[in-house]
């Protein structure tokens, strides 16, 4: 090999290792660089994760505001107001003559069992005694039956419930079913809703479908009180969510729950 | 870590007793492929949990040992530098480091990557061998064995050298265990 020859060869060598140098150089800094890039991102993932779970825990404690309010009210205006005359009743049962004492007595009888039935509504509607007695399907049933009779919403009810899910989960769901089938009644101007659930052995769903106008395209709207309140009681339940409109029109609204998720993140249920 | 760096010191200083005493130091590099690429594996098994990996590194030695025996008897003798071993060697080497930059991005595990001392040994790793592979690769390839000799390639071989072992010091100085 003549000089010139060998002079191109270590020009080659030279010119490849500070190449590859410089390479390496280029990837060193793009791991460096990108991994800060990805750290920057999972930190506002982190932080638009904490915002949506402290608007969340806010719709849970203004929900909770709005529960309590609801059942002060009823007290106040309901059960209150019917024993206040029937204590007025009963002072002037002291000073009525007897025709008089029957019939204030009859009064007293049913305005009692006006407050009775009102504590029974109250009560029902704090922890539904037919959830507790009967099961979740049933219970949904029963919800459904009144809000029928109530409003002539068509409700088609499909329930494959074998295994079911803790008490404690099941009234979750339960308040899930009434958040939706309010939401249909005051929102949706669906004429009819299919709903069907399902519990295998370690799945649970919830599937939820109206012919309503669908969700609004504002998402503010969209994310309103009721499906926040929805959207927290999926979480505690370590449940998936999804809410769209659907492509025939309408709502249409998927819950899952993996069971032995659930139960890990619960262990002393 | 410490063991790369003590076996290195160790296998220059005998290179250097052959050398001035009239003898090829070729052999020693032969020996000491193999023994820093085991070294080297130990290191990077702390950095594998995967079970199937982790018995790939461990027989790789193994594997590179076989190969630099059948090198020796078909190829290059113990009187000539071991090109072929050290450019599989350090394309092996290459690619861990490749591999553990793209698992650190992968999996996120450090939040600070220069407070991690393995950053550093792995960019010294990346630096050094992509420069080595470079030179006997090419040696191979292009240009005759006697290039080695040339003063520039030995002085770019030297500073690659230097930063690989500057890096390694500084993951010794931030990590000593």
């Amino acid at each position: 090999m003549d000089g010139s020859g060998v002079a191109a060869e270590v020009d080659a060598l030279v010119v490849g290792m500070i190449g590859m140098f410089f390479l390496t150089l280029i990837i060193i800094l793009f791991v460096v660089v990108y991994q800060r890039k990805l750290l920057k991102q999972e930190r506002r993932h982190k932080a638009a994760e904490e915002a949506h779970q402290l608007e969340l825990l806010q719709a849970t404690i203004e929900s909770q505001e709005v529960e309590r309010d609801r059942i002060g009210r009823e007290l106040h205006d309901g059960v209150g107001v019917m024993l206040s005359t029937t204590r007025m009743y009963l002072e002037l049962w002291k000073e009525e003559d007897e025709a008089g004492k029957a019939q204030a007595s009859n009064r007293v009888d049913a305005l009692l069992g006006e407050t009775i039935e009102s504590v029974r509504r109250v009560s029902a509607d704090l922890r539904p005694v037919v959830l507790e007695n009967l099961g979740l399907a049933e219970a949904i049933g029963a919800l459904i039956h009144t809000v029928k009779q109530a409003s002539g919403l068509a409700i088609h009810f499909e329930a494959h419930y074998e295994h079911p899910l803790a008490q404690k989960d099941e009234l979750n769901i339960y308040r899930v079913v009434q958040e939706l089938l309010t939401n249909a009644l005051r929102h949706s101007e669906a004429t009819e809703v299919r709903l069907s659930m399902g519990a295998h052995m370690h799945r649970f769903y919830l599937s939820y479908r109206d012919n309503g106008k669908g969700f609004p395209k504002d998402r503010e709207v969209y994310q309103g009180l009721g499906l926040k309140n929805i959207e927290s009681r999926i979480n505690a339940l370590n449940g998936q969510i999804s809410l769209e409109n659907a492509p025939e029109g309408g709502v249409s609204i998927n819950i899952e729950i993996d069971k032995n998720e659930n139960d890990k993140s619960s262990p002393g249920r | 870590m410490t063991y790369v760096m003590v076996v290195a010191f160790a296998s220059e200083i005998c290179s250097l007793i052959l050398r001035y005493n009239g003898y090829t130091n070729y052999p020693i590099f032969h020996v000491y492929v193999i023994v820093e690429y085991a070294l080297f594996v130990k290191m990077y098994l702390t950095q594998v949990d995967k079970a199937r990996a982790r018995i790939v590194l461990n027989w790789s030695p193994l594997f590179l040992l076989g190969f630099a025996i059948v090198n020796v008897i078909l190829w290059q003798p113990l009187s000539v530098p071991n090109t072929n071993v050290t450019s599989l060697y350090s394309l092996i080497m290459m690619a861990y480091a490749i591999v553990w930059f793209f698992g650190v991005i992968k999996t996120m595990k450090y939040r600070s990557l220069f407070n991690s001392s393995f950053f550093w040994i792995n960019a010294g790793v990346l630096v050094y061998f992509s420069s080595l592979f470079v030179l006997f690769f090419l040696m191979n390839q292009l240009v005759n064995l006697e290039l080695i000799e040339v003063e520039v390639v030995l002085y770019l071989n030297l500073f690659f050298n230097l930063v690989h072992y500057l890096l390694f010091n500084i993951a010794l100085w931030m990590d000593p265990e």
